[in-house]
């Protein structure tokens, strides 16, 4: 069937342009894409209250080059090598602007201007579309009569571009477009997160990422390249970086990136992957860099949100900031970045992304949650120990708080046996203070124990003798205890009755002893007959 | 694009010999001295004529254009803006200048307000090294605007100067910048009872001096005009911690202008530009203090259509101090020049 160039309609540029940039904003990233493909090491972005410039160091374009640029849907550019490559960029800024102007200049040759009108063309289609829907005109332009009549060529000298590259100009843009592209911290925002940028001085482990994943491209030979960026918006100027800062994390900051290659086994290198878990067990601070990024040679596809399904909850995920870079030529993204084209390829690097971050991410994330636990406990432990060691001189004749040391080292003593005799996470450089602490404090328990017993032993002696007289002469309380030792204190006193106690009940009893039965005596003799009246309550008891 | 038909105040031969034979060599040794492009902050009209004359020392331009008939059916500022945004894209195409920033609307209420006609937000990153405020009217004429509540308020011209100089203050660490110049011009007219908010011994006595016996309104309300700016901007200065050094104004006849009220009768103004020189104070000591006698005693600098030469006023009956009225001696006898400037990259 013959077709002529009538069959392929103007509108067709409008639909498409509209459909894959929804974002003003896209329009920069378009323009940045086609300046690192042209070998830019930096780019400008300058924004003024009536157009937007994007100006890049790069190759520069020739007529040639210039010439094939204006081609829709064609493009020269390798898709594994390239960032850009549908032959649509170009065009971004169709509803955004009037007036694109694009000045290009080669090394040795003067620069050339191409100039697309693109308000004419908007205000064509307009006025047809209103024809069809007012008077069922059929008037329709073809595609190629709109270019042709509103794309215009010329030579420039090299005053108007002194030096080598390519200038973009969106000249008039839309008032609402316009709002939105003049708020420095929005557009630095949105740069940041889909550009290839550095890293930002103030995240520490930048340098250590950034020579990692080089090192990972070079070994793969795969191509991915950062652009400098600088955002002038009417004067005020701001490099940017990736977003990414130490502040964003708790105050104890980033820990040591993990790295991971993401691989296939039959496609092979798919890319590489590096993330950071906060020290803190929590949550990223900056909510904006919390969780993972999917990069395209270090362009943004989708967004954040997109990953975390992958990691299956968002307890570990956002704990994390990372990316996951694929370089590999054949995974390519869609038109509006969002996703990567249809594939069994694409199926292949999500199963990989998902087996990372459930297998790898949330696993480290895990062990780290656990061994901090368990650093925090032995933390505590060995603080509680000097606490108690400094202290005790101070309290060796309280007794009340001998027993309260004593109660909860023995606690800690056992639990900490309990840990370390079974699988405590604790890291292989802190087990040795683990052993340590556990030897001390077993050893302090048996000093309190110690201060107990004399204690007692001092209070028995110093009355003893009054006492036994004093028993000897009380008829009512001898005649039941007569030919039975006299208990020192309550332990002492169920251990004649006959019963078995433990060591844990021995401390219980010690307590109820202090607390609440020395305490109420009004002296030795008074505590001495409580107890042997005690005694005989329980064994009343027994004989019931 | 330039309409010959319009009327443009700074395009004259008197602004001319200004800009190039006054201005620039001091840039120029600026410039030098600081051994970098400079920053500069300005109203340059329309044709932005002072840009393109000194555009070989400048890296970067704040320039505000005001647009009077914003609301009207007149579409003449409309233009003057469009017109002016393609002289600056042209001069950032052509490498000529690394960036500039452009205000819309009136200095005064982009400054104090914060936000110009288009809504940009105003704020000033870096430390300027060049102000040339060229004011189509007089210093102390007020603008009138409305604040939120619909009350109208007034701005003034120094309440401008004082807010860059304050700017200029808080980023003088930051941008690691010290020293510049500053050239204001403004109508010569002046009402005497403005001289109300001066407080100075010194300039009331030197008033006294002359105002009985002077000759002619212009002699006095000029004098007057220097006093006052001295003073006022003497405080802005000193309260930010800047040295600062006036160079003998410069007298001169602006363009020929249509007063409305007049039917639209061509007329001249009477114009005084000034000349500061400034650099920050880093020391506790106090900022250096000018003779300020001497300052006022001085001649005025008169500028023809060709040349300088110190204006010997016939309505005048004191004698005033002589002087060389070149720009480059001027300057490097200063004691700005010699005691903070000189040791830097200037090269004679």
């Amino acid at each position: 069937m013959k077709l002529t160039q009538q069959d392929i309609g103007g509108e067709i540029i409008s639909i498409i342009t509209k459909g894959m940039y929804s974002d003003p904003k896209d329009a920069l990233r378009e323009y940045i894409q086609n300046g690192i493909d042209a070998k830019a090491e930096k780019i400008d972005i300058k924004i003024r209250p009536d157009r937007i410039v994007i100006r890049d160091n790069g190759d520069g374009m020739d007529k040639v080059k210039m010439r094939k640029s204006i081609r829709v849907g064609m493009s020269d550019k390798n898709p594994g090598k390239n960032i850009g490559f549908m032959g649509i960029g170009l065009y971004s800024s169709f509803h955004l602007c009037d007036k694109l102007i694009i000045i290009s200049k080669i090394d040795a040759e003067i620069p050339n201007k191409l100039e697309f009108d693109f308000k004419s063309m908007r205000d064509i289609l307009q006025s047809q579309k209103n024809k069809r829907i007012e008077e069922d005109s059929e008037d329709q332009i073809a595609l190629l009569s709109l270019l042709e009549k509103h794309i215009f060529f010329s030579e420039l000298s090299n005053e108007d571009l002194p030096s080598k590259g390519t200038r973009v100009e969106m000249i008039n843009l839309g008032s609402n477009f316009f709002q939105s592209l003049t708020k420095i911290d929005e557009v630095s925002e949105y740069l940041e997160s889909v550009i290839p940028l550095p890293f930002d001085p103030e995240f520490s482990y930048g340098k250590i990422i950034e020579d990692k994943i080089q090192e990972f491209c070079i070994a793969h030979k795969s191509f991915y390249k950062l652009i400098d960026l600088n955002l002038d918006v009417n004067g005020i100027e701001r490099q940017l970086f990736r977003p990414y800062k130490d502040a964003d994390f708790k105050k104890l900051g980033p820990l040591y990136p993990f790295f991971k290659e993401m691989n296939d086994p039959e496609d092979g290198f798919l890319g590489i992957t590096w993330g950071c878990l906060n020290k803190d067990t929590a949550v990223i601070k900056n909510e904006k860099v919390r969780g993972f990024l999917i990069k395209k040679n270090g362009f943004t596809i989708g967004n954040r949100s997109d990953v975390l399904p992958r990691f299956n909850s968002a307890k570990f995920f956002n704990r994390y900031v990372g990316e996951f870079i694929v370089l590999h030529p054949k995974l390519l993204p869609n038109g509006p970045r969002s996703d990567f084209e249809f594939s069994p390829l694409r199926t292949k690097l999500y199963a990989s992304i998902e087996s990372i971050a459930t297998g790898f991410y949330n696993k480290e994330a895990n062990i780290y949650q656990e061994e901090e636990r368990a650093e925090k406990d032995l933390d505590d432990a060995i603080n509680y120990y000097k606490e108690i060691r400094s202290n005790l001189e101070f309290f060796e004749k309280n007794g009340d708080k001998l027993l309260e040391f004593h109660r909860k080292l023995t606690m800690i003593c056992e639990d900490f046996q309990k840990k370390v005799d079974t699988s405590w996470k604790i890291r292989d450089s802190r087990k040795e203070d683990a052993n340590d602490i556990i030897i001390k404090i077993k050893s302090l328990i048996q000093e309190i124990q110690d201060l107990i017993s004399q204690k007692k032993k001092k209070k028995t002696k110093k009355s003893s003798k009054s006492i036994i007289t004093d028993l000897v002469s009380a008829p009512d309380v001898s005649q039941t205890t007569k030919s039975e030792p006299i208990p020192d204190d309550l332990v002492q006193l169920i251990e004649l009755i006959g019963l078995n106690i433990n060591n844990e009940l021995k401390v219980i009893l010690n307590l109820l002893d202090e607390k609440y039965i020395q305490s109420k005596a009004k002296n030795e003799e008074d505590y001495i007959h409580t107890l042997l009246q005690l005694r005989k309550d329980i064994e009343e008891l027994f004989e019931e | 694009m330039k309409k010959k038909d319009q009327f443009c105040y700074t395009d004259h031969a008197r602004k001319e010999v200004i800009r190039k034979h006054w201005c620039k060599e001091q840039i120029k040794i600026l410039h030098s001295t600081l051994g970098k492009k400079l920053i500069y902050l300005g109203l340059p009209g329309i044709e932005g004529l002072d840009i393109l004359e000194w555009i070989d020392y400048l890296e970067k331009v704040i320039v505000f254009q005001c647009s009077e008939y914003k609301n009207s059916k007149n579409k003449t500022e409309q233009f003057d803006f469009v017109h002016l945004t393609e002289l600056l894209e042209n001069l950032d195409k052509s490498e000529k200048i690394k960036t500039y920033a452009l205000f819309r609307g009136f200095i005064e209420d982009i400054v104090i307000g914060g936000f110009d006609e288009n809504g940009g937000v105003f704020d000033i990153k870096d430390f300027v090294t060049v102000y040339n405020l060229d004011f189509c009217n007089g210093l102390t004429t007020p603008r009138n605007t409305r604040d939120l509540k619909g009350n109208i308020i007034s701005y003034f011209k120094i309440d401008v100067i004082k807010k860059l100089v304050q700017y200029q203050n808080e980023l003088c660490e930051q941008c690691n910048g010290k020293h510049f110049i500053f050239y204001m011009t403004v109508h010569s007219n002046f009402l005497e009872s403005n001289m109300d908010e001066i407080d100075s011994q010194e300039i009331t006595l030197f008033r006294k001096k002359f105002k009985s016996v002077t000759k002619g309104k212009n002699t006095l309300a000029v004098r007057d005009l220097k006093a006052y700016t001295y003073f006022k901007l003497a405080e802005i200065f000193k309260e930010n911690s800047f040295h600062f050094e006036f160079l003998p104004p410069i007298f001169y006849q602006g363009s020929e202008y249509p007063n409305r009220e007049k039917g639209g009768k061509l007329e001249n103004h009477w114009m005084l530009t000034f000349t500061i020189l400034g650099t920050k104070n880093t020391t506790k000591n106090d900022v250096y203090q000018q003779d300020m006698k001497k300052y006022l005693e001085d001649k005025f600098v008169f500028a023809s259509n060709t040349k300088f030469q110190l204006f010997n006023d016939a309505h005048f009956p004191f004698s005033e101090n002589d002087y060389t009225p070149s720009a480059k001696e001027l300057l490097i006898n200063s004691y700005i020049f010699k005691n903070y400037w000189l040791p830097l990259n200037y090269d004679k």
